[in-house]
C-alpha cells in the first residue's frame, strides 16, 4: 500500500495529475466504518477516466463575503446563458402585470423525480470518524428525505411521492492531507472530485440520474473548480475563495452519466471580528444541532435541492430577472444580515448564513430556505406558506 | 473644465437656459420653447472639487461586459454599507434592527429594507438638456422626457412609491424648470476626444441648481447627453457609457447625491443617449424606440432616486440588504427583464417593458419592485 502511495505521489509531481496525490492507506485500520459505509481506493482508471469525461455542468454555491457577492453575476449566470440560447426557445421573458422576480423557469431538461443519495467521506491519512468532522450527514439525508420539506420539489420534478430520495450506500477514501493552500500543499480540483465519483459509481455500477453523489471533505481540506487555483473554496486562503459548495454532472466514457455535489467543511468564519473580509459558509450560532452538524446538513440540503431540481443546468433556473439570472432554487434564498454584533464581546461579525427551523418527528434542523415558486417566496417547505 | 471648452477657446462658452426668461443664446433651440441659458465657466469646477460625493448607482449595460458591472455593483454596494456601518454610529440601529429574530417561515428574496435615512416624499424634477454646439431638439434628440416625467407624476404607477416613502399625494413629483447647455462634442473615444465625466456632470448641476437657487431633496435634475457623448465615472476613463468603446461601456446611466459647500445637497440622474441596440435601448413601442428607451431608463432612475436618493449606504433609503445574491440593488435593479425577439441571446436583445397609461397616452417602461406584493409591478 505504501508503494502504491508513493507510486501515485511521484506521478503526481510528474504529471501535475493532483488528484493522483490522494494516496490511498488502509482503510481498516483508519476508522470503523459506518454501517453502509464502504471503503474505496482510487485507481489509475480513476484518473483516465477523468480525462475523457465530459463535464456537463457545475453550480457553485457562493460564500458569504465580499467574494460571493458577485459570483452569481460572474460564474453562475454564464453558464445558463449558454444552455437559454441553446434551447432557443420562450424568447420572451416580457410578462404583464404582476412579475415575482425569484420565480425559476423550466429550461427543458433533465429533472430527477427520485434517487439514492450516496455519501463519499474523503478522509485524511483513513481517519475522521463522520460524527466528529461533520455530524451526522446520512441522519439528515434520511430525515430529509421523509421530510415535509422535500416536498417542496415535487411541484418542479412532477411528483409528490414519499421518501422518494433515499440514502443508499456510501464510501469513504483515504487521502494524504493536507491539500491545503497555507500549508504549500495543492487543493483538490474537480477532476480530483471526479476521479473519486467516478470510483465509486464504478464499483457499484450506480450511475445515472438514479443516484445523486455527495462527497464530504474534512476541515483543512481546500478544493478548487479549476487548474489554476483562482476559484476555489478556501478559507486558508480568502483571495480564492469564492464558493462553499458546488453540484454538477459528468459524463464519463464508460459509465455514463453522474451527478453528484462537492461539499467542503462548512463550518468556517473568518475572521470572527467584524471586518470587510469576513467570509462564511457556516451557518448562523445556536441552530439545534450545533453550528457544525447544522452548517453539513444546510449544505446537503441545498445541494440536494440543486441536483434534484437542476442536474445538469437546464433544468429549473431564473432565466426572467437579471438580477438573479442564472440562479437556482437553492441560490435565492442565502440570507445574511451583513453586520452582526456579538452581545459578549461588543464585536462587529459577518459571518453567517440565517437559517429557518424545520422538524421530522422530534428532530429539528436549521437550514436555509428554498425557493418556492407556488408561493413565490422562500419557505422551509410546501405547506409552510401563509 | 476643460470639457466645455473647445480646443481654440479656454473662456466660458457655455450657456444654460433656465426657467421662463427669454432665450439668449446665438444657438437656442426655440422649438423646444422656453427656458434659461446658463454660462457654465471653469470656476464651476471649483465646487465640484470641495463637493462630497458617494458612489454612484448605475444601470449596467447589456453586453460583454454586463456582468461585471453586475459584479461590482454588488461588491461596492456591500463595501459601501460595511464601511459605513463599521465606522458611524448609526450601525447600531442597522445591527440591532437586523437581528432581532430569525426569519419566518416565508420570506420574499427581493423585498426592500429601510435603513432609516432619507426618501423623497415630494420633489420637483429640472431637466438639462446637452447640447453639441447649442442645437440638439429634444423631440429629435430625446423624444419627450419632461412629458414623460409630468405624466409619471400623476399615473397609478409612481404610487408604487407610496409605501417606500410614507404619502400617497398625487402629483407630487412634477416638472419644474428646463435647462439648456451647449458644449463643443464630440466627447467621445473613437473621435479621439476625451469622454465627459461625472465630475463634469456635477459641474453642470451644480451651475443650474445655483442659477435656479434650488437644492435639497425637494429637487432632482436629470442631466441628458445627445448621441455620440461617452460619459465616464472618472478621469481614468475605464468605466464609462461608451457605446462606441465597447472595453470601457459598462452602464447606461446612474444616479447620485452630492454635497456642495455653497448650495448642500443635490441630487441628479445622468442619463446618456439609451437608444443603443444590445445595451440599454427597449424594442420599439408605443411612442417609438427613442423616446421608449428615454422614458424607460428615466423611469428605473427616478424610481431609484425617490426610493435611496443617497445609493445604498447603511444608513440610507431603500434597498436590498439581506439577500447575498442581489446586495445593494434597488426598487428598479429587481425588476429588470431582457427580451429576445428572435430567441434567447439572439440580437437584438432589449430591456424588458410593461406599459402604463395616462389619460390615453401610452408609455413602456420596466415594472418596479413592489414590496406590498413582493413582486414586480405597474400599480402599488
Amino acid at each position: 500500500m505504501k508503494i502504491d502511495c508513493l507510486r501515485n505521489l511521484a506521478r503526481s509531481l510528474l504529471t501535475l495529475d493532483a488528484c493522483a496525490v490522494a494516496c490511498i492507506l488502509a482503510p481498516v485500520a483508519a476508522q470503523a466504518a459506518p454501517e453502509a459505509l464502504v471503503s474505496v481506493r482510487l485507481t489509475e482508471a480513476d484518473h483516465k477516466a477523468v480525462q475523457g469525461a465530459v463535464t456537463g455542468y457545475l453550480h457553485a454555491v457562493a460564500v458569504k463575503g465580499p467574494n460571493g457577492v458577485g459570483l452569481q453575476a460572474t460564474l453562475i449566470s454564464a453558464p445558463v446563458r449558454s444552455v437559454a440560447a441553446a434551447a432557443g426557445s420562450n424568447p420572451s421573458f416580457v410578462q404583464s402585470g404582476v412579475r415575482w422576480p425569484g420565480d425559476v423557469s423550466y429550461l427543458g431538461g433533465a429533472l430527477i423525480a427520485s434517487a439514492q443519495q450516496h455519501i463519499i467521506y474523503l478522509l485524511p491519512n483513513g481517519s475522521c470518524p463522520v460524527q466528529t468532522c461533520w455530524g451526522d450527514p446520512q441522519g439528515f439525508l434520511t430525515d430529509l428525505s421523509n421530510s415535509n420539506f422535500i416536498h417542496l420539489a415535487d411541484q418542479y420534478v412532477g411528483a409528490s411521492a414519499e421518501n422518494r430520495y433515499p440514502l443508499g450506500k456510501s464510501a469513504s477514501i483515504s487521502f494524504a492531507p493536507p491539500r491545503n493552500f497555507s500549508k504549500r500543499s495543492t487543493p483538490f480540483t474537480d477532476a480530483d472530485m471526479q476521479a473519486a465519483v467516478h470510483n465509486v459509481a464504478a464499483a457499484t455500477g450506480q450511475t445515472g440520474y438514479g443516484h445523486l453523489y455527495h462527497i464530504l471533505l474534512p476541515q483543512g481540506a481546500d478544493v478548487c473548480t479549476d487548474t489554476t487555483y483562482s476559484l476555489c473554496y478556501s478559507p486558508d486562503s480568502g483571495a480564492q475563495w469564492f464558493f462553499c459548495g458546488y453540484h454538477a454532472s459528468v459524463d464519463f466514457a464508460d459509465i455514463g452519466h453522474v451527478v453528484y455535489a462537492v461539499e467542503p467543511y462548512q463550518d468556517v468564519s473568518t475572521p470572527t471580528v467584524f471586518t470587510l473580509k469576513a467570509s462564511t459558509c457556516a451557518v448562523q450560532p445556536n441552530t439545534p444541532n450545533g453550528t457544525q452538524t447544522d452548517s453539513t446538513d444546510d449544505m446537503l440540503s441545498r445541494a440536494t435541492f440543486g441536483m434534484i431540481t437542476d442536474p445538469d443546468g437546464n433544468g429549473w433556473v431564473n432565466v426572467i430577472d437579471l438580477d438573479f439570472f442564472g440562479t437556482e432554487i437553492n441560490d435565492e434564498c442565502q440570507f445574511a444580515d451583513t453586520v452582526l454584533q456579538n452581545a459578549a464581546t461588543g464585536n462587529y461579525q459577518d459571518v453567517y448564513f440565517y437559517v429557518d427551523i424545520f422538524r421530522v418527528g422530534l428532530r429539528s434542523y436549521g437550514l436555509l430556505p428554498i425557493y418556492d415558486n407556488s408561493h413565490h417566496a422562500c419557505t422551509i417547505g410546501p405547506s409552510s406558506g401563509g | 473644465m476643460n470639457w466645455l471648452l473647445g480646443s481654440k477657446a479656454r473662456v466660458g462658452l457655455i450657456a444654460v437656459l433656465v426657467g421662463l426668461s427669454q432665450p439668449m443664446h446665438a444657438n437656442a433651440q426655440t422649438s423646444d420653447g422656453v427656458g434659461v441659458w446658463v454660462q457654465v465657466t471653469p470656476a464651476d469646477q471649483a465646487p465640484v472639487q470641495n463637493s462630497a460625493t458617494g458612489h454612484p448607482h448605475y444601470l449596467p449595460a447589456r453586453g460583454p461586459n454586463e456582468a461585471k458591472a453586475r459584479n461590482q455593483q454588488v461588491v461596492q454596494a456591500w463595501q459601501n454599507f460595511t464601511n459605513h456601518a463599521a465606522t458611524t454610529v448609526s450601525a447600531s440601529s442597522a445591527v440591532s434592527g437586523s437581528t432581532s429574530a430569525s426569519l419566518p417561515h416565508v420570506t420574499y428574496p427581493a423585498d426592500l429594507s429601510f435603513l432609516g435615512g432619507t426618501v423623497v416624499r415630494n420633489a420637483v424634477h429640472h431637466a438639462i438638456y446637452m447640447l453639441p454646439n447649442g442645437v440638439c431638439p429634444v423631440a429629435s434628440c430625446w423624444g419627450n422626457p419632461e412629458g414623460f416625467l409630468s405624466d409619471l407624476s400623476i399615473s397609478t404607477h409612481i404610487h408604487i412609491t407610496d409605501q417606500y416613502v410614507g404619502t400617497t399625494d398625487n402629483n407630487r413629483y412634477p416638472v419644474g424648470q428646463r435647462a439648456f447647455v451647449s458644449f463643443e462634442p464630440p466627447h467621445n473615444f473613437s473621435k479621439g476626444s476625451k469622454p465627459f465625466t461625472d465630475a463634469d456632470m456635477q459641474a453642470v448641476v451644480h451651475k443650474v441648481a445655483s442659477q435656479l437657487g434650488l437644492s435639497g431633496y425637494g429637487q432632482i435634475y436629470h442631466v441628458f447627453l445627445p448621441q455620440g457623448t461617452d460619459v465616464c465615472f472618472t478621469t481614468s476613463y475605464t468605466f464609462c457609457y461608451s457605446p462606441d468603446n465597447l472595453p470601457a461601456f459598462f452602464f447606461c446611466a446612474w444616479h447620485n447625491s452630492t454635497d456642495f459647500a455653497d448650495i448642500g445637497h443635490v441630487l441628479y440622474t445622468v442619463e446618456p443617449y439609451q437608444n443603443v441596440e444590445n445595451a440599454c435601448n427597449v424594442a420599439p413601442g408605443p411612442n417609438g424606440q427613442l423616446a421608449d428607451s428615454t422614458n424607460s431608463v428615466l423611469s428605473h432612475e427616478t424610481f431609484e432616486t425617490i426610493t435611496d436618493p443617497d445609493v445604498s449606504q447603511a444608513a440610507s433609503g431603500w434597498f436590498q440588504k439581506l439577500n447575498v445574491q442581489i446586495f445593494g440593488y434597488e426598487i428598479a435593479d429587481e425588476c429588470q427583464t431582457l427580451y429576445w425577439p428572435n430567441g434567447f441571446f439572439t440580437s437584438p436583445g432589449y430591456f424588458g417593458t410593461d406599459t402604463f397609461s395616462v389619460e390615453g397616452r401610452k408609455y413602456a417602461v420596466q415594472t418596479e419592485y413592489n414590496n406590498a406584493q413582493h413582486a414586480c409591478t405597474m400599480a402599488p
